[in-house]
């Protein structure tokens, strides 16, 4: 099976942050907020496409707002495969690190 | 409902942009990522502003473009490779013209790159830094009200709970480096512990936080080996002179060289704690604290910058002594890669230069594409047949245009690379001229050359367009009866829009033809204008102590003819410091009514200022430095006709120096007028003058010397004032040079310009040096027969050239006037500048024509002596 990747991860994780208003403005926020960096949001508008191809996340069009000049927006939310995908990557990782000592600059410099 | 408010008053994306958007992803899913887009965009207008913001949706779109277009292409891949097939040939088979086309799109492209890369470089100074979107310098509108002198970066720390770090930079008069007798100039600073911490500069070698103790310096690596020698330097001592004061400091650290997009210059940074234990400097600090320290900050996440400064504003006003009004004391963050463009609040002209460089290199680009369209409408002819069989045997029109357009993208991209590979060429050369550090690494940071290759596929189809739609509609049975040419079959006129095309490409080229005579006119002018004062031969020394006995000892030499001292520069530094609040305030009491207030500017100088200068007197008398004059001064003829009428000669003035914080005002009488020069810039009137004389205390020593033997002379002078001011490197040199370095940017435009209009023009006759040769080819029949009826070869040529001549005129006609309006605007940069005159006009109209004439005469007489019988013997 293949892992998800980083990239993939940490936005699956920002909409399962985001339960109903998970669309990729609000995405992106929580990314910059959970990161510290900007992230652009040409990168997510792929990475959420293919996510939705594989399964991993599902969309749909919610009513127009305001606020956008009267457009709908994308919303997304995480299916069953999502959760299975994440929880994989989370026992992956905690057993990789679990044996792994604290580590420390000097003795690599 | 709130909603129609709410989108009225906020701002809204580019419409343009949007409409692009929707026109090229033409699916309903564009709906709503255009609304996510203008959530964005709202969002980076409240924060950056909503010129960034506009700006950052336009680079959403080319960085959409690519995708785009390529997915446009390879739709339809069996046919796509027949049109790669066809285009191969048809390029093959039109070897000049192809090699025109493609030649000027490299020419254009290349030129255009290099600029968007230049400035693309020059506004992001100092982004390498780790979360430069969090540093900020501290900038104070009105830094001279007390409150300000002690040290501004512990308050922060302590008192703001948004600093990370607040740091503070203090500027050292560019000490002089001491070791083993050998003295070596440094651009040496005084920095704060966590100085490195904010700022990425890495570390070669380094103790632990090197910059914490007293007497600690870290030297940048280059500097390391011009002291040290190569080798580790760590530990070594060195000595370090300021302003007389000296100390032993210990390196603890090297950095690596400065990378050159940053707007700090240092080459050691000293410990802080080492100012505070030098009492002298330290006194000197203090009362200059705002003009010799910058303060950085760095914010925590998420704050917000506006709360900040009204913090910040807030401390310096409860810092601030009570009975100074706090009005004019809000601060400013200033985001630290806005530094290097943006100087001071005022200063605007970088950027507005980065403005012009960048829209000259798009014009130089339209040139180009404008060459495209007229080459592949002027070549039709010859693809008439492949279009007529191809639409016969059942093309529809949207296949021949993406075809043709994809044949334009094509030569843009084969353009592209060649540029390229041509810029990978130039950019050393380029780097050098321009003292900057542009490596192609540049081009894959940030998905720049995403942006560039959307560009170019703007380019591509700005070229492809027309001449596709236009080849698309020829009517095949027409085409194939061999009558589409004539022209108003199809209601098109392709050669009218071909000649107005030319006009257009050669408009331009007047125009910058004309903008460059005119500041190359007014370079050579404002540097040979008489300034009223004599500066030839003149040399200009610093000397900060024992002047008096300098000038003494100078005026012994016999190549000296005269020398005298004043407080400050009689260029008063250039442009810098030269504004409102440089100037004294002088205040004129009148023998009835109320005291009049003048802002003047002020040098401090001894009796033989007047003589060295030749600057002649109209009233009253010169100083004498036998007498006591520190009641004395001379006025300039602008400030006397300020004072009003009636002699001014022996009134009372009250003077306020600048520099003072408080409110000290001299007692001074007048004793002379001089007649008014230039003592500031020629963009400058000439402003309110006052000069005062005092014995003592001067910083500038100026020599009138002999014109022979000026390097023996000039060498004379530094000994004799280096043996007065010893321990220091001091600039010296001729006062005409100095002056003339003040216009170095117009040099340097008039230079660009006169680069860029040169391409300009060359590009241009590309285009119609192949327009020449189609049309020659078209008629050489007519030719033919004109000359078998007995046509003079003179004759026929003209005949040819005539159109030519015609369409430069009309450009001329159209271009004048474009560039009476920019010359006009340029030169209200300038209190002086020179007049616009009608023959620099005509003599870029002169230029044009010629370039015209050369560019489509050998085309022309080469179909003019063309032996008729060649041509006619086929019928």
């Amino acid at each position: 099976m293949k892992f998800l990747s980083r990239t993939e991860e940490l936005i699956l994780l920002a909409i399962l942050k985001l339960p109903d208003k998970a669309y990729v403005v609000s995405i992106q926020e929580e990314l910059n907020k959970m990161t510290g960096e900007t992230w652009a949001i040409g990168a997510l508008f792929v990475a959420l496409d293919r996510m939705s191809r594989k399964g991993y996340v599902r969309s749909w069009l919610s009513e127009p707002t305001p606020e956008r000049g009267g457009r709908r927006k994308r919303l997304y939310k995480l299916l069953p495969a999502a959760i299975d995908a994440l929880n994989e990557v989370r026992k992956l990782k905690t057993s990789i690190w679990k044996n792994i000592p604290a580590l420390s600059r000097e003795k690599f410099s | 409902m709130t909603a129609p408010a709410h989108s009225s008053s906020s701002p809204h994306p580019p419409r343009l942009a949007e409409r692009i958007f929707s026109r090229l992803f033409p699916d309903s899913e564009i709906f709503t990522t255009l609304g996510d887009l203008e959530e964005i965009f709202r969002n980076v207008a409240v924060e950056k502003g909503l010129r960034k913001a506009r700006l950052w949706y336009w680079r959403q779109l080319f960085k959409a473009l690519p995708h785009r277009l390529i997915g446009f292409l390879f739709i339809d891949m069996p046919m796509f490779a027949l049109s790669l097939k066809i285009m191969g040939r048809s390029l093959r088979k039109n070897k000049v013209f192809s090699f025109l086309n493609i030649f000027a799109l490299t020419l254009g492209l290349t030129c255009f790159l290099l600029i968007f890369f230049y400035t693309r470089y020059e506004s992001t100074y100092d982004s390498f830094h780790n979360d430069y979107q969090r540093i900020y310098r501290i900038r104070l509108p009105d830094p001279r009200k007390p409150g300000f002198s002690a040290p501004l970066a512990p308050a922060l720390e302590s008192g703001i709970p948004e600093t990370e770090y607040a740091v503070q930079l203090c500027h050292a008069f560019d000490p002089v480096v001491k070791i083993e007798n050998q003295l070596y100039k440094s651009r040496g600073r005084f920095a704060d512990e966590n100085f490195l911490k904010v700022f990425h500069f890495p570390f070669r070698h380094s103790i632990d936080s090197p910059l914490a103790e007293p007497y600690a310096v870290v030297l940048t690596e280059s500097s390391a080996a011009r002291f040290f020698g190569p080798g580790d330097s760590i530990g070594k001592t060195l000595s370090f002179i300021i302003r007389g004061e000296s100390c032993e400091l210990t390196v603890t650290g090297v950095l690596a060289d400065l990378p050159r997009n940053t707007h700090f210059d240092f080459d050691l940074l000293i410990s802080f704690p080492t100012a505070e234990a030098l009492p002298e400097f330290r006194a000197l600090r203090e009362a200059l604290s705002y003009r010799l320290t910058a303060t950085y900050i760095k914010l925590h996440k998420n704050t917000s910058v506006r709360d900040c400064e009204e913090k910040i504003s807030g401390l310096l006003k409860s810092r601030s002594s009570g009975d100074i009004s706090t009005a004019g004391i809000d601060c400013d963050l200033q985001p630290v890669t806005d530094i290097h463009l943006r100087p001071d609040n005022k200063d605007n002209s970088a950027v507005r230069s980065l403005t012009l460089y960048l829209s000259l290199g798009i014009i130089i680009l339209i040139i180009a594409c404008i060459n495209y369209v007229n080459l592949a409408t002027a070549r039709s002819s010859i693809r008439m047949r492949e279009i007529g069989i191809r639409k016969t045997i059942g093309a529809q029109r949207r296949q021949l245009v993406r075809q043709f357009m994809g044949e334009a993208l094509i030569i843009t991209g084969i353009s592209f690379v060649l540029s390229l590979t041509l810029i990978l060429f130039i950019l050393p050369v380029f780097n050098r001229l321009l003292n900057i550090d542009i490596g192609l690494n540049l081009f894959l940071e940030n998905s720049l050359w995403l942006e560039t290759l959307g560009l170019v596929m703007i380019v591509g189809m700005a070229s492809g367009a027309y001449p596709a739609v236009f080849l698309s509609l020829f009517k095949p049975v027409r085409i194939l009866k061999g009558m589409a040419l004539v022209s108003g079959t199809t209601g098109f006129r392709p050669s009218r829009l071909r000649s107005i095309l030319v006009v257009i490409q050669f408009a331009v080229s007047v125009v910058l033809i004309c903008v460059m005579l005119f500041i190359h006119q007014q370079v050579r002018y404002i540097k040979t204008m008489d300034t009223g004062f004599d500066r030839s031969n003149i040399i200009e020394a610093w000397a900060p102590r024992n002047s008096a006995v300098v000038k003494k000892r100078l005026l012994q030499s016999a190549k000296i003819m005269g020398v005298t001292a004043a407080s400050n520069s009689i260029s008063l530094s250039g442009r810098k410091n030269s504004g409102e609040e440089f100037m004294d305030i002088v205040t004129y009491v009148t023998d009835s009514g109320s005291p009049m207030d003048f802002r003047a500017h002020h040098i401090q100088c001894d009796g033989a200022f007047l003589d060295v200068f030749r600057i002649p007197l109209i009233d009253g008398r010169n100083f004498s430095d036998n007498l006591d004059e520190s009641r004395s001064a001379i006025i300039n003829e602008t400030l006397a006709r300020l004072l009003g009428p009636g002699s001014p000669i022996n009134k009372r003035i009250q003077v306020k120096n600048w520099t003072e914080e408080e409110d000290e005002r001299k007692d001074l009488f007048i004793v002379g007028i001089i007649k008014d020069f230039h003592h500031q810039p020629l963009t400058q009137t000439i402003k309110p003058l006052i000069l005062t004389h005092t014995g003592e205390n001067f910083m500038t020593l100026y020599a009138k010397v002999q014109g022979e033997d000026m390097a023996g002379t000039l060498a004379f002078i530094r000994e004799t004032v280096l043996e007065f001011n010893p321990d220091r490197i001091l600039p010296i040199g001729l006062l005409d040079e100095r002056i003339n370095e003040v216009y170095r940017p117009e040099e340097n435009q008039s230079v660009l310009l006169l680069v860029f209009s040169t391409l300009a023009v060359f590009i241009a006759c590309f285009g119609l040096f192949g327009l020449a040769a189609f049309t020659a080819e078209r008629k050489t029949k007519e030719i033919g027969i004109r000359k078998v009826l007995g046509a003079q070869n003179g004759r026929l040529f003209l005949m040819l050239s005539r159109d030519f001549g015609r369409l430069c005129a009309l450009a001329n006609m159209i271009g004048w006037p474009i560039g009476y309006y920019f010359v006009s605007r340029w030169m209200a940069n300038f209190a002086y500048h020179v007049p616009v005159l009608l023959w620099t006009f005509l003599l870029a109209g002169i230029l044009v024509l010629a370039a015209m004439l050369v560019s489509s005469g050998t085309q022309i007489i080469r179909v003019a002596r063309i032996n008729p019988a060649d041509i006619l013997r086929h019928e």
